[in-house]
């Protein structure tokens, strides 16, 4: 299986290279992505928590969600 | 700066001591990570226009510094096609979300670079496509890793690769 390309840029000598990454690159390219990804869901969990919550708290108050915006204006 | 001389019979011009802006390099963007690298330590800020970049697929661009994972701390935010956007992450630095084949285009200044300890940085970036996306947001973030800034990778968040773009690097005195 062919690995990801990478391109080199030294900008001393401005000499450019082409290339498959070497294995610890990989694995330094893929923990990038696992941890962005990681805080990614991270982040959709808390914000899919609050809207369940907040769905839950204007059930229990009883009022609608433009009627919590306008209490709060 | 041209600059005249006592003795001289016309005037000359000189390396201006502040304030000026000199290109260091200018690279192509292509395949899933571009590092470009020994940036000269010379200068006090780096100025980093990206032009024209878009992608294979459907993902988001991403900076990283020294091919580093972590010590990041980001801010994002911004319009995605007229509503508020905000995200927060301490992998790497956002780059504005794009849809393939819309072409995106960052304004990128790192300041102090060449600092042992604190960077910080700000992306003005926008993806535009007159009939489809819109997006414009700002990052705003610092680095903290103890070593100055020698290299600067334009990554992506999952498989997908650079199609264009060209990423033009200056220093700043």
């Amino acid at each position: 299986m062919t690995k990801p390309m990478v391109r080199i840029h030294n900008t001393e000598t401005n000499e450019i290279i082409d290339r498959e990454m070497t294995d610890e690159e990989l694995v330094n390219y893929n923990k990038k992505i696992d941890l962005y990804n990681a805080d990614k869901a991270t982040r959709e969990a808390a914000e899919a928590k609050a809207a369940t919550d907040k769905a839950a708290l204007l059930t229990k108050l009883g009022i609608t969600a433009e009627e919590a915006a306008l209490l709060l204006s | 700066v041209l600059t005249v001389n006592g003795g001289a019979t016309a005037p000359e011009w000189a390396t201006a001591a502040s304030g000026g802006m000199t290109l260091l390099s200018t690279t192509t963007l292509t395949g899933a990570d571009v590092r470009i690298q020994s940036i000269s330590q010379s200068y006090i800020n780096l100025f980093i226009l990206v032009v024209d970049a878009t992608l294979s697929t459907n993902g988001i661009p991403r900076l990283y510094t020294q091919n580093d994972v972590t010590n990041y701390y980001t801010e994002q935010a911004g319009l995605v096609n007229a509503t508020a956007y905000n995200e927060q992450t301490a992998a790497g630095i956002n780059l504005p979300n794009n849809v393939a084949t819309v072409t995106h285009d960052y304004a990128i200044q790192i300041f102090n670079y060449t600092s042992t300890t604190s960077k910080t940085f700000t992306v003005s970036g926008i993806a535009f496509d007159s009939g489809g996306p819109k997006k414009a947001i700002n990052t705003q973030g610092g680095y903290h890793n103890g070593v100055a800034i020698t290299e600067v990778d334009f990554g992506i968040d999952g498989a997908t690769t650079y199609s264009s773009g060209t990423v033009y690097i200056y220093g700043v005195k």
